[in-house]
């Protein structure tokens, strides 16, 4: 893998023992005695836009030669979760469209897979709509886990009922609540893929979760899965856009954009808290992994940001 | 616990030094790992059989349909603006099928020009034998080719969306951008005529307003020509390949920018 580079940064922060960059409110008053006793990890594992691609790229490949592949990130997925307790696998879109895996099987395939790897929750991408509604609701049947998705308004369509708005996981200590977003679909699916969907403003239905998640159900941590792209033309709605005009989500996971970040990107909030962004690329060639350590009694909230290559080797 | 406690401090004094860089450096294809390596990562995947059943389950029977072989290329091709190996690759392949067609069906016209977006082409060639499954990855959609006639100012219109997108892959014209806007269309050598009607071949999903293209409604005619743009290539490589002709492209200043 000739390609890869290391940066000295990142060269510093593998000494210390822990890949990635802390973020997060507290960070320069940390409370060492209250965080010995209460500080909780929890490892956020995501993909995005993996665009039907169970096999590895070739190493032929002019972008992404030897990349990727289901199995390695199953494998990989079973190593991080055999060392930490506290994780979830998530997932931000695009699962649908790229290979023939998804010409002859039509998501089966894709799903099946994704549910044995162990996925917590999935959002739905514009390419979820490939086969019209019924291209999801009939392949539900292959999953064993949530489309989670809170702007599409389903009502009346054959997805009603069928995608959770919100939901909530417990992990140690630590409730956390995972809400969705997807893009508009006008101009990008064919009208009839998408016939009676309606799209709502992901800024307004964001701070409607998180009115839920926060102040309703007391959620921990709040993670937005979305799929409306990293950035955007200046004040359109995009992953930056959503972090910097809304407050108490702690983490958006982000894809669309086919965004590959080294690092998680941190955005101030309106409160002006840290929020964190991050994205993988596509078609797996790449795990993203942020974890949060958490001590619930002084509000301490500290995140770093790992990104897994799927080649050959084994990392983590 | 303790090991991670004074990692943590330690992070937290060095934070406000990494602060200055919150948006992490974009690559295409090539990106550092920043986690250590201490074995193989297949190695430990093909020991879940069961996974590998799963997968077994699909891929047997597919591959041996999509591992024949269409063609073969000399150098790799990755799409790009304003132009690119493997846009104008594609586009240059539906003006052929295009004109081929009107030809076969008498249709007293040929085909002006060809447009597809390069949001369309889904993956890269690379160099060598070229399947059928690698075809499918590039054009996965099951877009249809379309003919539309367009008089020349109807036309323009087509061209300043593709301008303000910084190109996408066209053949049989030849357009200068500036500042996102169009400058100089010659098609088929000639500068545009905006009273002349020009034929186009392109795929439903554009012609029909996909991709944000909704200039391609003032047409004077519409024609399905009942092919997948994927089944379409496939073919038309197939068949040169079997009469010696690899898959091969250039760049050509069709597109370019403009200071």
């Amino acid at each position: 893998m000739g390609g890869f580079t290391m940066n000295s940064r990142r060269d510093f922060f593998k000494k210390l023992g822990m890949g990635g960059l802390f973020l997060g409110l507290g960070a320069y008053t940390l409370p060492s005695q209250a965080a010995k006793n209460n500080l909780t990890k929890i490892t956020l594992l995501h993909t995005n836009d993996m665009h039907s691609h169970i096999d590895p790229f070739p190493e032929s490949d002019p972008k992404h030669p030897g990349l990727g592949g289901f199995a390695r990130i199953n494998a990989l997925v079973k190593k991080i979760r055999a060392k930490e307790e506290h994780t979830l696998l998530l997932d931000c879109g695009d699962i649908y469209q790229g290979t023939p895996y998804f010409n002859f099987f039509k998501g089966e395939a894709e799903l099946k897979l994704m549910s044995k790897i162990g996925y917590d929750a999935g959002t739905i991408g514009n390419h979820e709509f490939d086969n019209g509604l019924v291209g999801i609701s009939s392949q539900m049947k292959h999953m064993n886990f949530p489309f989670i998705n809170s702007n599409y308004d389903f009502t009346g369509t054959e997805l009603e009922g069928k995608i959770k708005s919100y939901q909530i996981f417990n992990k140690g200590n630590i409730k956390i609540g995972i809400f969705g977003l997807g893009v508009e679909l006008d101009g990008l699916v064919s009208s009839q893929n998408c016939e009676g969907v309606v799209y709502n403003d992901p800024i307004s239905v964001a701070e409607n979760m998180v009115k839920i998640l926060k102040e309703e159900q007391n959620c921990d941590l709040v993670i937005c899965l979305s799929h409306i792209g990293y950035s955007a033309a200046e004040g359109e709605v995009s992953d930056l856009y959503l972090a910097k005009n809304t407050s108490g989500i702690d983490v958006i996971l982000g894809g669309h954009s086919h965004t590959l970040l080294e690092t998680a990107t941190r955005v101030s909030n309106l409160d002006g808290t840290e929020v964190v962004i991050n994205q993988v690329g596509w078609a797996g060639i790449a795990l993203g992994r942020i974890d949060f350590y958490i001590d619930k009694e002084e509000g301490v909230k500290l995140a770093s940001s790992t990104l897994h290559s799927i080649d050959k080797r084994l990392e983590a | 616990m303790q090991k991670h406690l004074n990692s943590l401090l330690w992070a937290a004094c060095f934070i406000i030094a990494i602060a200055c860089n919150p948006q992490a450096k974009q690559q295409a294809g090539i990106f550092a790992a920043n986690s250590s390596i201490d074995s193989s990562l297949d190695q430990q995947a093909l020991q879940d059989t069961t996974f590998i059943n799963m997968i077994n389950h699909y891929k047997v029977g597919l591959d041996s349909q999509m591992n024949q072989l269409v063609s073969v290329t000399n150098e790799a091709m990755m799409s790009g603006k304003p132009e690119s190996l493997l846009s104008n690759y594609i586009a240059d392949a539906m003006l052929a099928i295009g004109n081929k067609y009107c030809q076969d069906n008498k249709l007293g016209h040929g085909i002006d020009l060809s447009i597809i977006n390069n949001g369309g082409l889904r993956t890269s060639l690379p160099k060598g034998n070229i399947s059928i499954g690698k075809l499918f990855e590039l054009l996965p959609f099951e877009n249809k080719l379309v003919i539309i006639g367009m008089k020349g100012s109807d036309l323009m219109n087509v061209l300043r969306y593709l301008a303000a997108k910084n190109g996408e892959g066209v053949s049989g014209i030849k357009m200068g951008i500036k500042d996102r806007k169009v400058d100089d269309v010659k098609i088929g050598g000639k500068a545009i005529d905006l009273n002349k009607i020009y034929h186009l071949i392109s795929i439903d999903y554009l012609v029909n307003g996909g991709d944000g293209m909704n200039s391609f409604d003032k047409r004077e005619n519409f024609r399905h020509i009942h092919m997948k743009l994927r089944e379409a290539i496939i073919e038309h490589a197939k068949v040169l390949y079997q009469s010696g002709v690899e898959i091969k492209s250039e760049l050509d200043g069709r597109i370019y920018y403009e200071q």
